[in-house]
């Protein structure tokens, strides 16, 4: 369903990725791990428009997206978490959803993508009329990803969601990505520092560092791997 | 006081409502600060100034190509807005007093600093507009303004503007051309500030260059800012305030560009929100005397 072949993604002269490739498969749970700087937000920016690679080729469908603006990217059915979450603080929680519908705008689409929203995380339904910015740490980044999926997405990109939540709904907020999968066929691809919580929910990663792929490999595999073991996993 | 110099004071007033409610659409929907709107009212002066005495159309005849005017030179001169940033369209938008006044003012065409004169008023059905009458035509107009403005108000468009002015990246990623909408704002407004532009031709009968230069640009937003960046009220509400207190103080008339500015740096400091604009001091008092008011009639009922 994506395929990322050699990307690089520079600024100016500072590299943050080279020669990344990378697939996800329909209905496939994927992650990449790196430390602070390995370059996760340069990927994930760049697969979605929003940072030129320097280099490289991304295709998502069958069709070559490289150098596809972000809004047919998201026509297309990919979607971004952004890191920290990038909701709109002074706009109300409703409007910020609705912004996350832009490209469907067919009542149905809507109504329909609102009722999942607010099954996975009821407590925005209560919150409708309030400003996004009076949002807990928590209600922002499940308002984060409820408005991702307001645009019935295909592939869905995820950065550090972990990031600032409180340890206890991490891995809460992580088996929604499951659930997702399982209810809509969504594919996700998810960028993480905590790998521990990451390798949990996810099928295959990548681990990234200094802005290339390290390694690959199944879950369990990674897991297992010594070197992940002790610089990720802190064992 | 006469009821022509008052209907005088309304027209002028209402003319500056338009112009407020065209910026509101560019600075305070899209948040792109504009210091030189006074150059879109200029050209869809001069457009009408022109198609008048050198085209000899007639008001109606000339509004809609006014309209196409300044529409296709907003959405020209909105272009730099794609490529700069926030403090740089700033500094651009500025020049562009300068710019469109220095073509109004060394071009022959544009009658130099001579100006453009003996603009006809308009006609309805073959009688000329009267002072009544063009208080009349000017407010037909600044209805139709608010009436556009509440509905555009309730579009995606204004949506995707809220966004994008909070957040490009984020708006991005929600799948918001937002080039295309920074366009739309500037094609907008700059229509609006054409009709203004228009209307203050053939009231006043003539224009000059200095008319329309930067110290324009900054009451227009002045007005703007004190009455609600971001809400039709307030564009409204600050237009009649600025406009006609100095009418009323007569003394303050010669530091006009005084107290704009000294408006505009309080407003920023003070209250950036506006008067009446969102979360305002005034305007959740005015809410609270409001809800006062309706429990007390209703604890009044029998
Ligand atoms: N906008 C930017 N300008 C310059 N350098 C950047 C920018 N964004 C990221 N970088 C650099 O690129 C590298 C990768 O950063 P990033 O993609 O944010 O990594 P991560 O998300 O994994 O923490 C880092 O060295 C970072 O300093
Ligand atoms: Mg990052």
């Amino acid at each position: 369903m994506l395929l990322v072949d050699d990307l690089r993604v520079a600024y100016g002269k500072i590299l943050a990725v080279e020669e990344v490739s990378l697939e996800v498969d329909e209905r496939e749970l994927v992650a990449v791990i790196g430390a602070n700087g390995a370059g996760k937000t340069s990927l994930l920016s760049a697969l979605m428009g929003l940072v030129e690679p320097r280099g490289g080729t991304i295709s998502f469908r069958e069709r070559d997206i490289t150098r596809f603006p972000s809004w047919w990217r998201v026509r297309l059915g990919l979607a971004l978490v952004p890191e920290g979450g990038r909701i709109f603080p002074d706009l109300s929680v409703e409007k910020n959803l609705l912004l996350g519908a832009f490209v469907v705008r067919s009542r149905r689409g809507l109504v329909e993508n609102l009722e999942l929203v607010f099954s996975l995380f009821p407590v925005l339904k209560e919150r409708l009329n309030q400003r996004a910015g009076t949002l807990s740490g928590g209600e922002r980044q499940m308002l984060a990803i409820g408005r991702s999926l307001m645009a019935s997405p295909k592939l869905l990109l995820v950065d550090e969601v972990s990031m600032g939540l409180m340890p206890k709904l991490i891995p809460e907020i992580l088996g929604t990505f499951r659930k997702l999968r399982g209810e809509r066929g969504m594919s996700v691809l998810l960028a993480e520092q905590n790998a521990r919580e990451a390798l949990q929910v996810v099928d295959r990663g990548y681990v990234l560092k200094n802005g290339r792929v390290v390694l690959a490999g199944t879950a369990v595999e990674l897991r297992e791997n010594d070197e992940v073991k002790t610089a990720y996993l802190g064992l | 006081m006469t009821l022509g110099y008052l209907l005088t004071v309304g027209t002028f007033t209402g003319i500056f409502m338009i112009l407020t409610l065209s910026l509101n659409i560019l600075t305070g929907y899209a948040k792109q600060v504009s210091l030189g709107h006074a150059a879109f009212f200029g050209i869809g002066a001069y457009a009408a100034a022109i198609l008048a005495t050198k085209f000899g159309l007639s008001f109606w005849a000339a509004l809609p190509c006014v309209v196409a005017v300044t529409t296709v030179v907003g959405i020209f001169l909105g272009l730099p807005s794609l490529r700069v940033s926030h403090d740089f369209l700033v500094l651009s938008t500025i020049g562009l007093n300068f710019i469109v006044g220095s073509v109004f003012k060394y071009f022959s065409f544009f009658g130099g600093s001579m100006g453009i004169v003996d603009i006809p008023t308009p006609t309805f059905f073959g009688k000329a507009f009267g002072t009544v009458g063009y208080f009349g035509l000017t407010f037909a107009f600044v209805t139709l303004a608010v009436l556009t403005s509440i509905y555009f108000s309730r579009t995606w468009g204004r949506l995707a503007m809220e966004a994008f002015g909070e957040d490009e990246t984020a708006a991005k990623a929600m799948g918001i051309n937002v080039a295309k909408f920074k366009i739309y704002a500037f094609a907008i407004s700059s229509a609006y500030a054409g009709i203004a532009g228009a209307l203050w031709a053939h009231y006043v009968g003539s224009v000059f260059p200095e008319n329309f230069g930067f110290d324009r640009s900054i009451d227009i937003l002045a007005m703007l800012v004190l009455g609600g960046l971001g809400t039709i009220r307030g564009a409204v509400f600050g237009a009649l305030l600025l406009q006609v207190l100095p009418e009323a103080l007569r003394f303050i008339q010669d530091y006009r560009m005084l107290v704009s500015g000294a408006v505009l740096a309080l407003m920023m400091v003070f209250q950036p929100m506006g008067l009446l604009g969102k979360g305002s001091f005034l305007y959740l008092r005015s809410l609270g005397i409001l809800r006062h008011f309706r429990r007390g009639v209703a604890s009044g009922a029998p």
